[in-house]
């Protein structure tokens, strides 16, 4: 880390809007820096809202595009983290109206990566059944982690309907998941 | 089963997931979960499903050659781009028309009052023209001899 310091939250903050202020002025290479420390989280991000790995690089990739276009309209170069993946989340969730219609295929789904290739298409299948808001909103807090607070800066709603939502969302994936479990 | 306890029960869970409930809260909590059957069960299937759902996040990393891809899509979005969106450039700019703007409206002022001296209000003023605006005035003509 810069200076030796540990990379605390406030100095992620100071490392980041170093970076961004280099990028504000057209420098290259500060942009492959903040590409290199955002990637692999924009990426999972995605592919847990898409369920599609190369959709996922896509998004990623018109995420940091948007965001370096856009560099102007960034207030606290601390924020760049944040920044970016609120494009990200939108971009995916832009996405995901336009799939309403077509058939959602796991083409993608591979045992390599970890669990059994049941439960993904189970949950991924469960999940489709929701409506956009409802899942985007239960990815970001059940898979992302993220606080009640930062789903309501990603989405850009007030956090009464994160609350809301996550409620209905929670409740209602109970109940699809019952139901699916019980047939086996 | 107490309907009424079991929905308040359920409704101190979601606010168990934004954080610590209070003491008292938290002992209503207990007891219910511990008389209440039913709730025990909608607990494990709302913690089984949400498990499964966790179990489930995506472990991907960035393909080979991701960065090159972007790098070539990124291309000309350098200096140039960046600083042409620049907001202070584009205050700059505003700024400059403003002036520009607000030039020429003097300008149009000076020039009407000038135009108009020698009659109605700009006669009772006295509107003095600024040399920078004076119009020639007409030699007066030698009265007939
Ligand atoms: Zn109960």
């Amino acid at each position: 880390m810069m200076n030796g310091v540990a990379n605390t939250g406030r100095d992620h903050g100071i490392i980041e809007s170093y970076f961004v202020a280099r990028v504000r002025s057209g420098n290259e290479a500060a942009m492959s820096t903040l590409i290199d420390r955002h990637r692999g989280r924009l990426i999972r991000t995605a592919h847990n809202l898409l369920h599609d790995r190369f959709e996922a690089e896509d998004v990623a990739q018109e995420s940091f595009l948007k965001a370096f276009r856009e560099i102007g309209k960034l207030r606290d170069d601390r924020a760049f983290s944040g920044f970016i993946y609120r494009i990200c989340v939108r971009l995916c969730m832009d996405r995901l109206r336009l799939k309403r219609a077509e058939v959602i295929e796991f083409d993608t789904v591979h045992e390599s990566e970890g669990q059994s290739i049941e439960t993904k298409v189970l949950v991924f299948k469960l999940l489709d059944l929701l409506s956009e808001e409802l899942r985007t909103t239960l990815i970001l807090r059940e898979m992302e982690q993220l606080s009640y607070d930062e789903i309501s800066a990603a989405m850009d709603v007030p956090v009464g309907t994160v609350r809301s939502r996550l409620h209905a969302a929670r409740e209602k994936f109970r109940r699809l998941w019952i139901e699916a479990t019980k047939e086996d | 089963m107490n309907r009424k306890a079991c929905d308040d029960f359920r409704k101190l869970h979601e606010r168990q997931e934004e954080g610590p409930l209070r003491r008292r809260d938290q002992q209503r909590y207990d007891e219910h979960l511990n008389e209440c059957g039913e709730c025990a069960e909608w607990l494990e299937s709302r913690h089984n499903s949400l498990f499964c759902l966790r179990l489930v996040k995506s472990e991907v990393e960035p393909s080979e050659g991701f960065s090159e891809r972007l790098q070539t899509k990124m291309q000309g979005l350098g200096k140039q781009r960046l600083a042409y969106w620049s907001p202070a450039i584009v205050g700059a700019a505003v700024t400059a028309l403003f002036l520009l703007m607000l030039l020429q409206v003097a300008t149009g002022t000076a020039a009407n009052a000038v135009k108009n001296q020698g009659y109605g209000e700009a006669r009772r003023l006295k509107v003095v023209p600024s040399p920078l605006f004076e119009t020639p005035t007409p030699t007066p003509t030698d009265p007939m001899p």
